[in-house]
């Protein structure tokens, strides 16, 4: 009776521990990523309360703002369909390439989506002028260099370069074992057609809601090529009133469409059904691509060269040299410094948070739903505005330690940011054969070695891309940080921003390519320890033989 | 086995815990006990080494939080109002006034009249005391110097409808920063009606609206506008780098209105926590030294008071300033902002 | 008839495939056994074109399908494949799924080659199910009628009785026998269950660290 009783109340302290942890975790969640909202809606309700939200909600949809919500939501899809597409196209020519050329592409698309979309403007802009110089000599009619159409050219090829890494990852969720079946009975372009892209749709509609957001969201491209568009207007109306209530107001309808977007997206991903293996290697046997495919397919290469060659070109002429780029570094030292200490406190709590999240969107019925519906939420909202919400929360007596601390730009970045952790560790944790999990919990009672030992390994492809998206999107932030940015504490983003009103150019290049190089560094760091940890490490014995079940 | 576990996990997190705790409340050893919080609007180029100077003339650390002009000067004035229930900052110096009358209107600021500025111009004080100006910028066209030949040079506002000096022209968006302050300036002065038609002719035009006023600066440098509307600042740092470029300072004619000067202005945050070193960075700021060092820096053009620093750019210009009432322009702000932005965002 | 002569494959070091030589005449039942991992998926990955040998040929009808400059595809090679998971598509139902291999048989008569299929695998009430909404061993029911839809000419299987109860093992034995003889095509069966080998083929040969050995 005894040994019966024991194994039983063990098991219970089990379940205690982890349980408690994890409701720990997802509380922290909840005030991190939504405590923001939360201090939002409060200034909405003070604004309601000071009877200002009458007259903002009556002009809200007015003739020019109906136009210019049409106009953005147009310019947005455009681009990422666009985007969508040629990223489609560059994941299915890496086919084709080896292991070691497709990790680099992505680690170069990686760095390029480093870089904010302002800089990719300049640099076109200038090239765009260049190119109409030489047109003029030959006596060709130049380019128009402002205008919808140069808008749209610019902000997809500042959205490129995540297109395709956010594409690549979408076919990585392709169960290979199902394209090779399909294979075996029809030609390689009907298994493309009919099986790789339905398969890979869910993951690809994904992609198209979240570069819709940001295309949304961003009025720096299209408002330096002269095109207005309704982020724009609500910074307007954030600027003449001075009121977080009245820009929610006005950011509602955009807030209604991106949120729309971003569910719709999410239905596809809870249909993921595939395993992803983000460390498949190359094809032995690559499907073949039907003739014209291939060249749209080298376009898009050329295209990805080109934006390469603009983006570096134009950043090193702008540098100019190895002592404006040293001394750009020793002047910024300090705000790199402190944007990395932020990139690795969003990590080091943005993992965690984003594993406890990934098991709530995993559960079926309404508080699945409910959090798949509130985790976008963060992502849609304009990033001063999250700001502002911070300080509502956080900017009281009662906690004076941690306001005014850089915790408050890595809370700013985790409530923007966590949401995508939490679905590329979701979908992670859906390759999982649960009975791997299980059958620790039967045969190990020590939680720490259950989840040190099998469940964060299982996790590691999944928490090694995470991390990296988190950092790359952290490092570009800049809205909702400047609200929040602890006194003498400064980021890269800032210093960048701050460079370019100066006129400092060569300093921002400067910057720009440090940012590039830091993160093709840490990308083949990252990339050294997946394959270490693939070859050598635990991971290797996760692994099947090379024989694989022969 | 499970205690081990959870011994553990305590050690880690009281580890962690004690790690964190020391970083965020800990300083280390020689950093001065006393600081000041400065938010500002002013270029961080040209603010940073001010506070240099002070920190080495006082002894007292300067905390800085700088804006950045892509924020649309949405940032730094909306966060002391949401944090006026429990300020953070000491001193807030602003590249222009309308900010600080709207702070002074909510209530955000405590009144401190310095010493150091008894020697500055009644025109640039609050009447109530809550904050004071000092040198600023002026409102100039920049003009590329390789496509315009002189004659063609624009010298009035009005120059940028007639089809007199036709060619390709840029403003910042007037909803934001200086350009906003200057079209309230023209709402004020104007009249509603002359100056909504002035700005409405001015869409019509075609001309091209951008992110703010260094942008209007680089597309005039690099040849894809013929001139444009900006800053001193901005102007005079371009003529620095060698670009070839020229200033024109608008409506300076006999019976021409002049142009707007935008003056920095700072304050004294209310509920601050370290009021008396704010007192003393707002006493240092306003001295006249210092302003003579912000015209050698090269941030203001147009000092409040006689300084013995030339300001190379201008050539000795002395620049006729638009009669303005800043309280008026201030009241107009919102209006305007509104009214701008049914024009050109669309 | 299938031909291999010399085949190797390496993957880094290791000789998955070691120089093997093999007839696979017209007709023939042929069950290859060995131990887990001693190459005898890679065998036949090779043989059905999803991987290409390092050395060696391998010649389908006396036309070579390795040559680097017109490697005949793997749908083109008259090949039947069932896994070692059902690896059913989906996005698919059932017949969906059987139907997608019809590429010859367009409109009414590959409908009626599917139903064929279903009734013949015992699942026809299956047809309109997705493949989350069977159980495995009607899964496996499924990618048996799907590998046998087009005809093949050789069908590949590999392992595909894998973490099955021995009822439901010897039921889908007996009918991969039976579906097997009636079609006429070849047959190469992997699987490391020598009494298995021996129920459905009329050869058993052994494979040991990439080569043919005695079973």
């Amino acid at each position: 009776m005894k040994d019966r009783i024991v194994p039983l109340i063990r098991m219970r302290g089990c379940i205690t521990l982890s349980a408690v942890a994890g409701t720990l975790l997802l509380a922290l969640a909840v005030l991190i990523i939504f405590g923001p909202l939360a201090g939002l809606l409060f200034e909405l309700a003070r604004f309601f309360g000071a009877g200002g939200g009458g007259s903002a909600l009556a002009g809200l949809l007015t003739g020019r703002r109906l136009v210019l919500l049409i106009q953005s939501v147009g310019l947005a899809a455009a681009v990422t369909a666009a985007g969508i597409c040629a990223g489609v196209l560059i994941a299915t020519a890496l086919w084709r390439r080896s292991r070691a050329f497709s990790f680099g592409i992505l680690l170069l698309v990686l760095a390029l989506s480093l870089i904010p979309p302002y800089i990719h403007a300049l640099t076109w802009s200038s090239a765009i002028t260049l190119f109409n110089q030489g047109l003029t000599t030959i006596g060709a009619a130049p380019l128009p260099s402002s205008g919808w159409l140069v808008s749209f050219w610019v902000q997809f090829m500042a959205m490129f370069p995540l297109a395709i890494f956010l594409s690549c990852i979408g076919f990585a969720s392709v169960d290979r074992t199902l394209v090779e079946v399909a294979r075996t009975v029809r030609p390689d372009s009907e298994v493309l057609q009919k099986i790789v892209l339905p398969l890979a749709a869910p993951s690809l509609v994904a992609a198209f809601g979240f570069l819709f957001v940001l295309s949304c969201t961003d009025y720096s491209v299209p408002s330096l090529f002269g095109s207005d568009t309704y982020a724009l207007d609500i910074f307007s109306v954030y600027s003449a009133t001075g009121s977080a209530g009245a820009a929610l107001i006005t950011a509602l309808p955009l807030l209604i469409i991106t949120v729309a977007v971003l569910v719709a997206c999410r239905s596809g991903i809870r249909r993921l059904a595939q395993t992803p293996n983000w460390t498949v290697g190359a094809w032995d046997n690559p499907p073949v691509v039907p003739g014209p495919v291939r060249l749209f397919q080298e376009g898009a290469f050329l295209l990805l060269g080109l934006q390469v060659v603009v983006v570096f070109s134009g950043l090193v002429y702008a540098t100019g040299s190895w002592a404006k780029l040293s001394s750009a570094l020793a002047f910024s030292a300090h705000e790199i410094g402190d944007s990395l200490l932020i990139v690795a406190c969003v990590i080091a709590i943005g993992i965690p948070l984003a594993i406890v999240i990934s098991r709530e969107l995993l559960l079926p019925g309404v508080r699945g739903s409910l959090w798949w519906g509130l985790i976008l939420l963060p992502v849609a909202v304009p990033a001063p505005l999250i700001g502002i919400g911070i300080i509502s929360l956080w900017n009281n007596p009662a906690m004076p330690v941690l306001y005014g601390t850089f915790l408050m730009p890595a809370f700013a970045a985790l409530s923007r940011f966590a949401a995508f952790a939490a679905i590329i560790l979701y979908v992670q944790i859906r390759a999982i054969d649960p009975a791997l999990i299980d059958a620790a919990r039967v045969f190990s009672r020590d939680t720490v070695a259950t989840l040190t030992k099998v469940t964060l390994p299982l996790l590691a492809p999944g928490i090694f891309i995470a991390s990296a998206v988190l950092a790359a999107l952290t490092l570009g932030e800049l809205g909702a940080t400047l609200i929040v940015t602890p006194p003498g504490f400064g980021t890269l983003a800032i210093k960048i921003y701050n460079y370019l009103h100066y006129g400092a150019a060569a300093e921002v290049a400067g910057l720009c390519l440090f940012m590039v190089a830091a993160t093709l560094v840490a990308g083949v760091c990252v990339a050294g320890a997946v394959a270490w940890w693939n070859v050598r490490g635990p991971g290797s014995r996760c692994k099947k033989s090379v024989m694989d079940h022969d | 086995m499970q205690r081990k576990s959870i011994a553990c996990i305590i050690l880690t997190l009281a580890i962690v815990f004690t790690v964190a705790l020391a970083l965020i409340v800990c300083q280390p050893s020689g950093v001065p006990q006393k600081t000041v919080v400065v938010y500002t609007s002013v270029d961080q180029v040209y603010s940073e080494p001010v506070f240099k100077d002070f920190e080495n003339r006082t002894g007292i650390q300067v905390l800085p939080v700088y804006d950045v002009e892509a924020a649309k000067t949405t940032g730094l004035v909306n966060r002391l109002i949401a944090e006026k229930s429990n300020p953070r900052a000491d001193v807030f110096w602003a590249g222009e006034f309308s900010q600080m009358i709207l702070l002074k209107n909510q209530s955000v600021l405590a009144p401190y009249q310095s010493p150091s500025g008894s020697d500055i111009p009644a025109q640039y004080h609050d009447t109530e005391g809550y904050w004071t100006g000092l040198g600023g910028r002026a409102r100039v066209f920049i003009v590329n110097t390789d496509i315009l030949k002189p004659a063609d040079y624009p010298h009035s506002l009005d120059d940028m409808l007639s089809p007199a000096y036709p060619g390709r022209i840029g403003i910042a968006y007037p909803m934001f920063g200086t350009t906003a302050t200057q079209a309230a300036a023209l709402y004020s002065t104007l009249g509603y009606d002359k100056a909504h038609a002035f700005f409405s002719n001015l869409s019509e035009r075609g001309v091209r609206v951008v992110d703010g006023n260094s942008v209007v600066k680089d597309l005039v440098v690099s040849g894809q506008l013929d001139y444009g509307l900006t800053d001193t600042d901005d102007a005079c740092t371009a003529i620095a780098q060698g670009s070839h470029v020229a200033i024109v300072v608008p409506d300076q004619g006999a019976g021409q209105m002049g142009t707007l000067v935008v003056p920095d202005t700072v304050a004294l945050i209310a509920g601050s926590p370290h009021p008396a070193e704010g007192k003393v960075f707002i006493d240092y700021l306003l001295d006249k030294n210092t302003e003579n060092d912000l015209v050698k820096s090269g941030w203001i053009q147009v000092p409040s008071r006689n300084v013995t620093t030339v300001i190379p750019c201008l050539n000795g210009t002395v620049i006729k300033p638009m009669t303005v009432n800043y309280q008026d322009i201030y009241d107009g702000v919102e209006m305007t902002k509104t009214d701008l932005a049914d024009i050109f965002v669309r | 008839m299938i031909e291999l002569s010399g085949l190797k494959k390496h993957y880094g070091d290791v000789a998955a495939v070691n120089g093997v030589s093999l007839l696979i005449p017209d007709h023939a039942r042929i069950a290859i056994t060995g131990p887990s991992g001693s190459g005898k998926t890679t065998l036949l990955r090779l043989i059905a074109g999803l991987e290409i040998p390092d050395e060696g040929t391998i010649k389908i009808d006396k036309k070579l399908a390795n040559d680097p400059g017109l490697r005949i595809e793997p749908s083109a090679r008259g090949i039947g494949f069932v896994f070692q998971t059902a690896a059913l598509w989906p996005h698919m139902t059932v017949r969906q799924n059987i139907l997608f291999c019809l590429q010859s048989l367009p409109g009414k008569e590959g409908e009626a080659r599917v139903t064929e299929l279903l009734e013949r695998m015992g699942i026809a009430h299956l047809g309109q199910r997705y493949p989350d909404q069977i159980s495995g061993g009607e899964a496996r029911r499924v990618a048996l009628a799907r590998a046998l839809a087009p005809r093949p000419a050789i069908l590949l299987f590999d392992e595909p009785l894998t973490n099955l109860d021995d009822e439901l093992r010897e039921d889908l034995l007996s009918l991969i026998s039976q579906t097997v003889r009636e079609s006429g095509a070849s047959m190469v069966f992997v699987t490391h269950n020598t009494a298995e080998a021996r129920a459905v083929a009329d050869t058993v040969i052994g494979f040991r660290k990439g080569e043919v050995v005695q079973p």
